[in-house]
């Protein structure tokens, strides 16, 4: 990556010259988007759609210094239609636990956004899901710190490395949809610390040049207004170099206490900056030395970014061949195989057999939510084409299963059932209003307030269909855990699919059929009961989220899970041996050794946990803090080596304000899954 | 005497459809593209479609899905009924060229209900008929409107299943391998070693082939035999004089035995019963003759049904 912090840092003098000579208007300029809200019902109205276009934000012609010009994510460019790329959504391609597969995403997308001449990229969603019926959960990589952050700062080194700023979201806190706007959260000082604020930091110290701040409340004050989060935090502890940008239009409510805050930047229309943020600083509201710091960093940050190089972009990269194979590519590693009874998968497809598709998501194009993340590509295949294409000499009969003695019929007639079954953009994703007339994206979604399980409709379907025939899988559509216990036992295999974006049906029907070996991990846990899980309310002004959430919460409660964190199935079979721990002066180091025992190439996600039963304090019993995916051909083996910065290893004590190392004994675990059978356990003492 | 026809349809050259009015003697097995829409009107006719048949009474309505072999024969009522025969592509998608549809749509049998009563179709098939006699171009585009309706209320209305192609243009191949196998058949149903000799015409091990015909006709190479041979001989019982034991011959049964046994089995009825009946639904009734149907009778029926 060029544009690095040491490089960018490198144009503050320049910066600082320009902005010395800006009136207070030119420099106000800087810090909010130029377009109008009636522009963009224009676009919405226009047979487009929201960011169309890059969106434009400050930016000085006289100076030659360009505007920032935003493009959303992240499941790919927003911008155009018919044309860009749709990768699968983040969370499948979280449970690949591939950060090298993600950094080529990431420099995909830049591409793509260079081609449509944008330069910042606003999808780098990392926020962490207190709850699963989080309605954006799938713009996130899962709910454990530690692998948001990485998978969140491979993504951002990819789009930085095309010399596009990675714009990291929503910070902080942001993981409820339906009262986003009027949410006030709270937590204690070791959750923030510990648990929601780690993976901004890993990206920023990965070099994020922009932080989009959410739109949701932190302790009753505006997270677009934060002072502590904005400024204390970020800038100042974490030393951050970029820039803030709000979320967009309702993300900051107060001119004064915005510009005060630490806000940089007003997204995407100037409605509270602009002339009132002018009048604010000639009345002495706001400090015009605020105004020079937010224009400096926007300044340095931008100049960095569009001198960075005069490569040309052509609009053929939009879409192309080689980005479409990556986003094939990261739907055949995410996709996750979580029970298969009696090897009933990977099916057969003998010629003139008979497979029967059911559930109406199968025949449906369905990449995700159609909020401000939807990505309009070239096509979709859907499950139902992917099916048919790859079983092509099979006999391939599709019916929506509303009717269940005819779908009973066509099961026990068949040679193998699958069951597409799951959510859409209805069910979950983003959501504005209720009045959608005041959305910029006409989204429906919202939170999964009702159920984190399956439409009771799909759950009668499986449950009364699935034992006529056996020889049976179903594919679960959506963007985080999905409850399987209702209805599990009546199917052969389960394969959680996420949104595999516009070649998922291909990817989905490969895995059926055994052409490629699964290889995804879960980047949550599924409970057997919802209410093992912390409790939300999902219409309200205020919710405090508890320390623990997800696995860490079951595992310290001694609650088993249905299927466990980073649990997935493969068709071959993998023996992890030869453990080994050591602790050097910063790190620790574990190693072990993977044999893939099986007839069939595949590829195993090696994870490191480290436990802390020794703690003076209430710690988890462990925490993933390591991860690495090898691909190991059949009968061979391969060493795994991963390492865990000792720093990672520290908890935040709230009376000295210190992260601190306990000197201890701890565990240390390796293996494929958090259950500890999955698991070699060793220690080691600091 | 070809029974397993393929029968090119001429539509209307204004709309995608061919509709008439006609009263049913008997049709025998045939298959086409089209799918069929049938509505009786007066009196009651046999529907066979393999290997279910059902008698249709009036204001019963069925559609018979496209590629579909299928044959009709009089009751010993006298019939009128409508039929509306579909061209394919009328049901085309655009966003997935390679789906074909078969629509659950038989008032008789009622296996798989509609979502809203038969009324709903059979009051727009009414429509259609009814129209068809106008002359006006108002009519013409009442038609095509009505046309459109139908096929929506059968995505609507109906439950149906999806036949998803790899590549649908790639399969026009296989309906003409279809209409190989069934006219090979109708050619040569005596012979002791049809499967054989079907495979080795055809390229298909037996397996494959059994697999083909299911999937295509819900026949067996068997059972397609049989009853072609069944319909040859109620061919010659009511239209000859021929002795049994002749027709049995004639028709290759091996025996006598075989013959009733089977002709039994298959129409509910003796040989010499179906001469001297037909294969009735009321057996005590007399066979009436066949009487050409009055087209003011039929568009009378047809508002009735509104």
């Amino acid at each position: 990556m060029k544009c690095t912090k040491k490089y960018r840092i490198a144009y503050t003098d320049r910066a600082k010259e320009i902005v010395g000579r800006l009136t207070l208007e030119q420099k106000v300029s800087l810090m909010s988007g130029s377009i109008s809200l009636n522009d963009m019902l224009v676009d919405m109205q226009d047979n487009k759609h929201y960011n169309y276009n890059p969106y434009p934000a400050g930016g000085i012609a006289e100076e030659g210094i360009q505007p920032v010009l935003f493009c959303d994510g992240p499941r790919g460019v927003v911008c155009g239609k018919g044309k860009s790329t749709c990768y699968p959504v983040s969370m499948c391609r979280g449970a690949t636990f591939d950060t090298e597969l993600e950094e080529r995403i990431g420099k995909a997308i830049g591409r793509e956004i260079r081609a449509y001449g944008g330069n910042l990229f606003g999808g780098v969603c990392i926020n962490l899901p207190y709850n699963p019926g989080w309605g954006r959960g799938q713009e996130t990589y899962g709910e454990e710190s530690f692998h948001l952050g990485q998978m969140g700062s491979a993504l951002v080194r990819g789009v930085q490395e095309e010399n596009v700023i990675a714009c990291v979201k929503h910070y902080a806190f942001n993981s409820m949809e339906i009262s986003r706007f009027k949410v006030s959260v709270d937590c204690d000082k070791r959750t923030e610390r510990e648990v929601y604020l780690p993976h901004f930091k890993e990206c920023i110290d990965n070099g994020a040049a922009c932080v989009m701040s959410s739109y949701n409340l932190y302790k009753g004050t505006q997270c677009g207004h934060h002072d502590y989060l904005l400024n204390k935090v970020l800038k100042e502890e974490w030393d951050f170099d970029g820039f803030v940008m709000s979320d967009f239009v309702w993300g900051i409510r107060d001119t004064v206490e915005a510009a005060n805050g630490g806000q940089d930047m007003e997204m995407c229309c100037t409605l509270l900056f602009g002339d009132k943020l002018v009048e604010a600083v000639r009345d002495g509201r706001v400090p015009e030395e605020k105004i020079d710091q937010s224009a400096i960093r926007i300044m340095r940050t931008i100049l960095a970014f569009t001198e960075a190089d005069n490569r040309i972009y052509d609009k053929s990269l939009i879409g192309c061949k080689e980005h479409v194979a990556l986003a094939l590519e990261a739907a055949r590693r995410g996709i996750t195989l979580i029970q298969n009874k009696n090897n009933v998968l990977p099916f057969k497809k003998d010629k003139g057999s008979r497979i029967v598709v059911l559930g109406k998501l199968a025949n449906k194009e369905n990449t995700g939510d159609y909020g401000s993340s939807r990505v309009y590509p070239d096509y979709v295949v859907t499950p139902l084409q992917g099916i048919a294409r790859e079983a092509s000499e099979s006999e391939v009969i599709f019916n929506d299963g509303s009717n269940l003695e005819h779908a009973k019929r066509l099961a026990s007639e068949a040679d193998c059932v699958v069951f597409v079954v799951g959510y859409d953009h209805d069910d979950e994703g983003e959501y504005v209003s209720e009045d959608k007339s005041s959305g910029y994206t006409g989204s429906i979604g919202g939170d999964r307030v009702d159920s984190l399980g399956l439409h009771r409709d799909e759950i009668e379907l499986i449950r009364e269909v699935g034992p006529v025939n056996s020889n049976s899988a179903a594919v679960l559509i959506g963007g985080n855990m999905i409850m399987i216990d209702e209805w599990k036992d009546c199917v052969g295999a389960i394969l959680m699919a996420y949104y595999p974006g516009m070649e998922g049906g291909t990817a989905i029907a490969e895995i059926l059929f055994g052409k490629v070996n699964p290889s995804g991990k879960l980047p949550f846990v599924i409970p057997v009961k919802e209410s093992d899980l912390p409790r939300v309310n999902w219409d309200t002004t205020s919710q405090y989220y508890e320390y623990y959430h997800g696995y860490a919460k079951l595992e310290k409660e001694g609650i088993a899970p249905s299927v466990p964190y980073g649990f997935g199935l493969s068709y071959t079979d993998f023996k992890v041996y030869d453990a080994d721990f050591s602790v050097g002066k910063d790190e620790i180091t574990a190693s072990c050794k993977v044999k893939n025992t099986g007839s069939m190439d595949g590829a195993e996600v090696i994870q490191l946990y480290v436990g802390f039963s020794n703690s003076g304090v209430d710690r988890p019993v462990k925490l993933l803090r390591g991860f690495k995916r090898v691909e190991v051909k059949a009968k061979k083996e391969k060493k795994v080596t991963i390492t865990c910065p000792l720093e990672k290893l520290k908890y935040y004590n709230p009376e000295t304000e210190q992260w601190e190392l306990e000197h201890m004994e701890y565990e240390v675990y390796i293996g494929t899954s958090s259950d500890n059978r999955d698991l070699l356990k060793g220690t080691f003492r600091i | 005497m070809s029974s397993y026809i393929y029968e090119a349809i001429e539509h209307d050259k204004r709309f995608p459809a061919k509709i008439f009015t006609t009263s049913i003697g008997k049709s025998s097995y045939h298959w086409h593209y089209d799918y069929e829409m049938m509505l009786v009107l007066k009196g009651s006719v046999i529907l066979n479609i393999f290997p279910e048949s059902c008698i249709m009474k009036t204001g019963d309505i069925a559609l018979v899905n496209s590629k579909t072999v299928h044959g009709l024969s009089k009751t010993n009522e006298d019939n009128i009924c409508l039929f509306i025969q579909l061209k394919q592509e009328l049901f085309e998608n655009w966003q997935d060229k390679n789906q074909n549809y078969r629509y659950y749509l038989n008032s008789a049998v009622n296996k798989v209900e509609p979502k809203v009563p038969y009324a709903t179709f059979i009051r727009n098939a009414a429509l259609i008929g009814l129209e068809y006699e106008g002359k006006h171009l108002s009519n013409f585009y009442r038609i095509k409107a009505l046309l459109y309706t139908l096929i929506a209320d059968l995505f609507e209305y109906t439950h149906y299943d999806i036949r998803e192609y790899s590549d649908k243009s790639a399969t026009v191949e296989e309906s003409d391998t279809l209409l190989k196998i069934l006219e090979y058949i109708d050619l040569n149903y005596y012979s002791d070693n049809i499967t054989e000799e079907l495979c080795s015409m055809i390229g298909m091990c037996e397996k494959t082939l059994y697999r083909f015909l299911k999937r295509h006709t819900d026949l067996t190479v068997k059972e397609l035999v049989i009853s072609l041979k069944i319909e040859k001989a109620q061919f010659l019982l009511s239209s000859t004089e021929k002795p049994i034991n002749t027709i049995a011959h004639e028709c290759c049964f091996g025996n006598d035995k075989t013959f009733y046994r089977i002709f039994k089995k298959e129409t509910g009825v003796t040989p010499m019963e179906y001469r001297l009946h037909g294969s009735n639904v009321e057996k005590n009734k007399q066979v009436q003759g066949y009487l050409s149907f009055s087209k003011n009778e039929a568009i009378e029926l047809m508002k009735r049904m509104l």
